[in-house]
């Protein structure tokens, strides 16, 4: 669904992107991860056209989105960090933007609107930064858009409203559908996001289904110091220590997101290689 | 490309219907603003006994360019903006139909808009007049040459500020006036020097008939030019600017 090919990408002399390629399949909830300025809005940007690669190709559902064509536009739907909502009301702003989508589904719009509390009738400029953020996920899965960008959405949503965005999301998810979650609150995507999408350095370092890390990484609480062999990551913590280590074949902990995103910036190429190895011996 | 990816009707009535409604506020506050003054001079010019020439055609002619001009200058600022170029950028509509939509509501839209309005307030102010003060200046008639010819000079300085409103990010319309009258300046330069060094001669050995029979021909064949070709190529240039445009470059 989307397909980037040796892109790159750079802002005047500041390379971002070189030689990046990634291949992202509908039906799933990607988590993409990356510290500061690794990119992440970016490439979301990108995929949606609003920026344009220097070079290499990209392709989000067929089309290319540099050419911004309607067909496209209808079928994508990015929530940014940062925008401003025009002075409309609600229901002004439905009426207004909702025949631009004509798989736009009222009702759905109308329970999810109920889900958050929102009236109809409140203006978009007096909701709170969070019920901005409510209504245009509401709207954005009301559209029917199949490509659904999220850039850092549990941004100022409160305790409450993160579970309820977790549910709403993961009930909008659908076989044709492609979601992907640009964030640095990982703990706020546990049971969200997979699989896992990590850049650095302006290339994708991981690329992973859940159960792929599970099956490749271990993940584990010890009280005292782990032993210093098979060691990839370690991170002390007020009970002990967690260490990350290559998995063999036992069964591992909870994948821990935080410690597998800390882990893999901090081995990027010995950990690439365990999935590399791993897959290879799965093709043999 | 598939046509219905360049121009549906149905999304351009869309985008237009947006467009209109969104900027309804601040057209109806800066007509009531333009209404409210003109009646007010009028009344003046009727209770004094002042002859006001012409008062609704310069009234329109004026209206016409600054207003118009200045909406024009800001009609892509959305754009240039850092939090709500996604927004314009990301509707579902092509870039020929958001051109499209603004050029439309800038030049017709909007001479017609001013057109109808300066008949309403000319009736309203006149009738006011005669029933306050039994003396009344002559009604506002749209169905003149000069005011026609009035919106065609519109129309042609409009495709500039339009290109102005698409290439500036910021101060659209005083960029676009310096651009303008840096342009004057330089051509005024070039002409001058080119008379000077050229064409001297040319009349000293000439009978100034002719060189003014040629002379005036030449300026015909320029005044066509400058009627016909100025806002077809600025409006094309906007259009492709619009194709070009991405957020790293709002502000």
């Amino acid at each position: 669904m989307i397909h980037i090919s040796h892109m790159d990408f750079s802002y005047k002399k500041n390379h971002l992107f070189k030689d990046l390629s990634l291949k992202l399949s509908p039906g799933t909830i990607y988590g993409l991860l990356g510290r500061n300025g690794a990119g992440k809005t970016t490439l979301l940007k990108i995929i949606s056209g609003l920026l344009f690669p220097e070079n290499g190709t990209v392709t989000t559902a067929g089309y290319i989105p540099a050419k911004r064509e309607p067909e496209f536009l209808q079928d994508i739907f990015f929530l940014p960090e940062e925008y401003t909502l025009p002075g409309q009301k609600i229901i002004e702003y439905k009426n207004l933007i909702s025949p631009f989508y004509p798989a736009f589904d009222e009702r759905k719009f109308r329970e999810l609107l109920d889900e958050f509390s929102l009236p109809l009738d409140r203006k978009l400029t007096t909701l709170s930064y969070g019920q901005k953020k409510k209504f245009l996920i509401s709207f954005g899965i009301a559209s029917g858009s199949r490509i659904f960008l999220l850039d850092e959405p549990t941004n100022g949503l409160d305790i409450p409203s993160k579970t309820q965005f977790r549910r709403v999301i993961a009930s909008a998810g659908s076989d044709d559908r492609i979601i992907i979650i640009s964030t640095h609150q990982v703990r706020d995507m546990e049971n969200l996001i997979d699989p896992i999408v990590i850049i650095e350095n302006g290339k994708v370092v991981m690329n992973e289904s859940l159960e792929s890390i599970e099956n490749t990484l271990s993940v584990r609480k010890t009280a005292g110091e782990p032993e210093s062999t098979g060691i990839l990551y370690t991170e002390k913590t007020l009970n002990g220590y967690i260490t990350v280590t290559e998995s063999k074949n036992e069964p591992s902990g909870d994948m821990d997101l935080e410690i597998l995103f800390n882990a893999v910036l901090a081995r990027p190429d010995k950990i690439t290689s365990l999935f590399n190895r791993r897959k290879s011996h799965e093709t043999a | 490309m598939k046509l219905r990816n360049v121009l549906s009707p149905l999304r351009l009535l869309n985008l237009v219907k947006k467009d209109i409604y969104e900027n309804t506020v601040k057209t109806a506050i800066g007509s009531g603003a333009a209404a409210g003054i003109i009646i007010i001079f009028s009344a003046y010019t009727a209770y004094t006994g002042i002859p006001a020439y012409q008062l609704y055609n310069k009234f329109f002619a004026f209206l016409l360019f600054t207003a118009g001009l200045i909406i024009t200058s800001g009609s892509f600022r959305e754009m240039h903006l850092k939090n709500k170029a996604q927004y314009y950028l990301l509707l579902p509509a092509s870039h020929f139909e958001k051109f499209l939509s603004r050029l439309l509501l800038t030049t017709i839209g909007f001479s017609l808009f001013t057109l109808f309005g300066t008949v309403v307030v000319s009736y309203i102010s006149e009738g006011l007049n005669t029933l306050l003060f039994n003396r009344h200046n002559p009604i506002f008639n749209p169905f003149t040459s000069q005011v026609w010819l009035t919106i065609a000079r519109y129309t042609v300085l409009q495709s500039i500020f339009f290109l102005g409103a698409v290439y500036f990010r910021k101060n659209n319309f005083i960029k676009t006036v310096n651009v303008l009258l840096l342009t004057a300046f330089i051509l005024s330069v070039i002409a001058m020097l080119l008379f000077r060094h050229l064409f001297v001669s040319i009349i000293q050995n000439y009978q100034f008939s002719m060189v003014y029979a040629n002379g005036m021909s030449f300026l015909r064949i320029v005044n066509i030019f400058l009627w016909i070709v100025p806002a077809p190529l600025f409006w094309t240039i906007a259009y492709f600017r619009i194709t070009e445009a991405e957020v790293k470059n709002a502000v």
